[in-house]
């Protein structure tokens, strides 16, 4: 409870108000003399996963699903929002601090699990910065993530929603070698959208590759945003911020394989 | 001639009609359909009604194939919410309607995607079953990504 704050008075200073926001209603239940907006010491029930849209900037208030609310007085899942409200305004504040303190000791989680199949599917949508942010969501979904099934589907489901090309080029006059990732769409913009020049002059070879990048082999290589391995237009970078102790695999449409290991100079000088 | 119907039969017991050339994109409802000629109710165990009224507009949709993938994002896209979207994904995933459960995955997976852990296992119904020096020792592995 130390989202508390001293302001908090007794009940008789507290009420539970109900804003609706693109269908989600959100029971909130704040002191009385606060103005309109959620902050530290606000309790807010969002119904549902949703509701969260609605109350995004919370201000530091403590989100509890009203679901947990539900568990906790071991009452149905499915029950009128009005029910609930109703509830919520004769809840004494001690029970309100009970059900937060049961939410958050995680004796509550929601009722069905996904299947698998699901969650593959969903997550193999996601750039691989989501998912080794996720890594230690459960024990099940390592495993899932870490499966060669998977990483093959994420390397097709991803890049095919997002095409991009890993560019390098060689600059004769300044004897630098450049790499950089650009989408693959008709105005060739790079992930930090600037632009290069295109078509590109004859002075500078550029060579393209596709990326076929993901949690593909051993080798996380996470080439999905320029700011993720320091691909920023000018600057230098080493790969031994992205290669992740594994080589790289970078493939162009022939069947040209260049393997990046970790600390191969990202620009070179000749 | 006359179309063939068919009757689906939500969790909650309520019955839509569909007709059967449509139903079958259902590679779930075509197999049966092949086995024994459904002439029967279909059961849809895990399927609330509320879903099945937005598996069977997504069925009955009026598009030219070229329109389809267009009409599939589209009709994603209106039922933004993520308890929606699971629901309608997994049914798909029962009924076996490849592009729908994609373009449901698909979106989810846009709406998730800046979310943190907590948020994650919230929004996907997970269980956390890890202590928290399991978790810290995880996420120090790859703190660039936080």
């Amino acid at each position: 409870m130390e989202d508390q704050d001293q302001e908090e008075g007794s009940s008789d200073e507290s009420m539970p108000w109900q804003i609706v926001k693109d269908d989600v209603v959100v029971i909130w239940w704040r002191p009385i003399h606060r103005k309109n907006i959620f902050e530290k010491g606000d309790i807010v029930f969002p119904r549902g996963v949703g509701g969260r849209d609605a109350i995004i900037d919370g201000g530091g208030a403590t989100l509890v699903p009203v679901a947990a609310l539900y568990q906790y007085l071991s009452l149905e899942i499915e029950i009128e929002v009005e029910v609930a409200i109703e509830m919520a305004v004769k809840l004494p504040d001690e029970l309100i601090v009970q059900i937060i303190s049961f939410y958050q000791q995680k004796r509550f989680f929601v009722a069905v699990q996904l299947p698998d199949e699901l969650i593959v599917e969903i997550i193999s949508f996601l750039p691989a910065k989501s998912l080794l942010r996720w890594r230690s969501v459960s024990k099940s979904w390592l495993n899932l993530m870490s499966s060669t099934k998977f990483k093959l589907m994420h390397l097709h489901n991803f890049n095919q929603l997002n095409p991009r090309y890993f560019v390098r080029r060689l600059d004769f006059y300044a004897s630098e070698e450049w790499f950089r990732v650009h989408f693959d769409n008709e105005a060739f913009t790079s992930d930090r959208g600037t632009q290069i020049e295109f078509p590109l002059d004859d002075i500078r070879v550029n060579i393209c590759f596709r990326i076929l990048d993901g949690l593909c082999g051993e080798s996380l290589a996470v080439m999905h945003s320029s700011d993720l391995y320091g691909l920023k237009s000018g600057s230098t970078y080493t790969y031994t911020e992205v290669a992740m102790g594994k080589p790289l695999r970078l493939r162009n449409n022939g069947d040209m394989i260049v393997e990046l290991e970790k600390g191969d100079t990202v620009m070179k000088k000749h | 001639m006359s179309k063939k119907t068919l009757t689906l039969m939500s969790k909650d017991k309520q019955l839509f009609n569909i007709e059967e050339h449509l139903a079958v994109q259902s590679v779930t409802i075509r197999n049966m359909v092949k086995e024994d000629g459904a002439s029967s109710v279909i059961p849809l165990p895990r399927v609330d009604s509320e879903t099945l009224a937005l598996v069977i507009e997504y069925l009955n949709r009026q598009q030219a194939p070229e329109e389809d993938e267009d009409y599939v994002k589209k009709f994603v896209d209106e039922r933004g919410e993520i308890p929606t979207l699971l629901e309608l994904a997994q049914a798909a995933l029962d009924l076996d309607i490849k592009k729908l459960m994609d373009a449901a995955c698909m979106k989810v997976a846009d709406l998730i995607k800046d979310f943190t852990l907590e948020e994650v296992r919230e929004a996907l119904r997970i269980e956390n079953d890890r202590t928290p020096e399991e978790e810290k020792a995880i996420r120090d592995e790859f703190q660039w990504a936080f």
